[in-house]
């Protein structure tokens, strides 16, 4: 009698896990479907939102500067062993503190938030996160719920109005990942920063003074998209101890403020420009 | 499925045993979205039936046990969907699979079960693959 309710409860489990399994099989999420954006359709999409920006926003291509920013980088991928040619940045004069990344893998990064980086690990933390959410596919996936598939792919057919790409970089400019989304980057964030041997826990301080600086976050953290700053900079903290490194210094304090220095020369310069004359 | 049995239940044994399956299909409306309510009905059933006859207890005991392996398969899917809704699970192919293979298996044990009650009223013997035999362990067999 327990012989034969053995013998029928392991084929009733091989028959249910059995069909879960094979049932799985079947591709229900249509990440494979149509409803993805192709490699080059993301790369034109890209060169779309790069064109509005420089035609709306003065870039900064001064070696001086753009090098500066490029050591930064190739320390972060060199370590993780991603291609540095994958991902470009784009300095862009603008005084506000953000910096975000588009298809097309590049990462803009505001003059604002060079200015108010304390050290060139800050810095690195803000690419370290946006790499992130660029090896995460964050972005298509993002722009995919906010704008919509046809939208994009109308988009990188190079039919596009420019009303549509500002919608585009304001939807990417803006803190719109949600939870899980920043959770993963800053997971994966982490990690990069302690592979390339920078203190994780600058990448903690530069959210804490974020979170200092504007209240909107803390307060209204109930229909934020963002994890309070708070519990990322406990989160980041608490993550870097799982990652072993040994902090090595960026750059020398004079390299560092002298970039700042000429970032703000550029700033200046650009308002002087913006300037009507009479 | 099906064993005759040298036993013959009277008409109003019959009808009870038959009921104990007719418990979990009533309540299958609501059951579908809270998969406790159908193992409630079946169980408030299988404990008025206490003092019944072998017979009507051995049906109530079968219906039971399967209700119990429906109710635990339908709890995970609810979970699971609550924490893909409310949580930080993301929706994968290995969740709808889950939902359609518990879909499948709930239609399955529906019609098994209106096809017990039906020929358990008409006084036929029926023992399901795996709580047929669990039950005969719990309860012994049949004579």
């Amino acid at each position: 009698m327990v012989n034969k309710f053995f013998f029928h409860f392991v084929t009733f489990l091989c028959l249910f896990f059995g069909t879960w399994f094979l049932l799985s099989k079947i591709d229900y999420n249509g990440s494979k479907s149509l409803l993805i954006l192709s490699k080059s359709s993301e790369e034109k999409l890209g060169k779309e939102i790069v064109k509005y920006i420089k035609e709306s926003n003065e870039v900064i291509y001064k070696d001086s500067i753009t090098d500066v920013m490029d050591i930064i980088k190739n320390r972060i991928y060199l370590s993780n062993k991603i291609d540095t040619s994958k991902v470009k940045i784009l300095i862009v004069i603008n005084k506000e503190i953000n910096a975000f990344a588009i298809p097309g893998n590049t990462i803009i990064v505001y003059t604002g938030i060079i200015d108010f980086c304390d050290n060139p690990e800050e810095l690195a933390s803000i690419l370290a996160h946006e790499s992130a959410h660029i090896e995460c596919n964050h972005i298509t996936r993002k722009l995919k719920e906010e704008i919509g598939i046809s939208i994009l792919t109308v988009i990188s057919a190079g039919n596009s109005s420019s009303g549509i790409i500002r919608e585009i970089v304001k939807t990417l400019s803006s803190t719109a990942f949600d939870r899980k989304m920043e959770e993963q980057a800053d997971t994966v964030a982490v990690r990069y920063l302690a592979k390339a041997n920078i203190d994780p826990s600058h990448f903690a301080d530069l959210l804490f003074r974020l979170s200092k600086k504007s209240d909107f976050a803390d307060r209204f953290e109930w229909i934020s998209t963002h994890p309070g700053s708070k519990e990322r900079t406990a989160e980041i903290l608490k993550l870097s101890k799982k990652y072993p490194f040994k902090p090595e210094a960026m750059f020398d304090s004079e390299t560092w403020h002298m970039f700042k220095k000429k970032v703000k020369i550029e700033e200046e310069q650009d308002h002087r420009r913006a300037e009507p004359s009479y | 499925m099906e064993q005759i049995r040298t036993y013959k239940p009277n008409d109003f044994e019959l009808e009870k045993a038959s009921n104990s399956y007719l418990m979990s299909v009533i309540a299958i409306t609501f059951g579908f979205l809270l998969p406790i309510i159908n193992l409630i009905a079946t169980l408030i059933f299988f404990l008025g039936n206490l003092k019944a006859s072998r017979f009507v207890r051995w049906h109530c005991t079968q219906a039971l046990l399967s209700q119990i392996a429906i109710a635990i398969v339908n709890i995970v899917g609810v979970t699971w969907s609550l924490r893909i809704i409310y949580g930080n699970l993301e929706v994968t192919n290995y969740y709808f699979s889950y939902l359609i293979t518990i879909f499948t298996f709930n239609v399955f044990q529906f019609i098994i079960t209106i096809y017990a009650a039906v020929v358990t009223r008409k006084g036929r013997h029926i023992e399901w693959w795996v709580f047929g035999p669990l039950t005969n362990v719990l309860f012994g067999e049949l004579g």
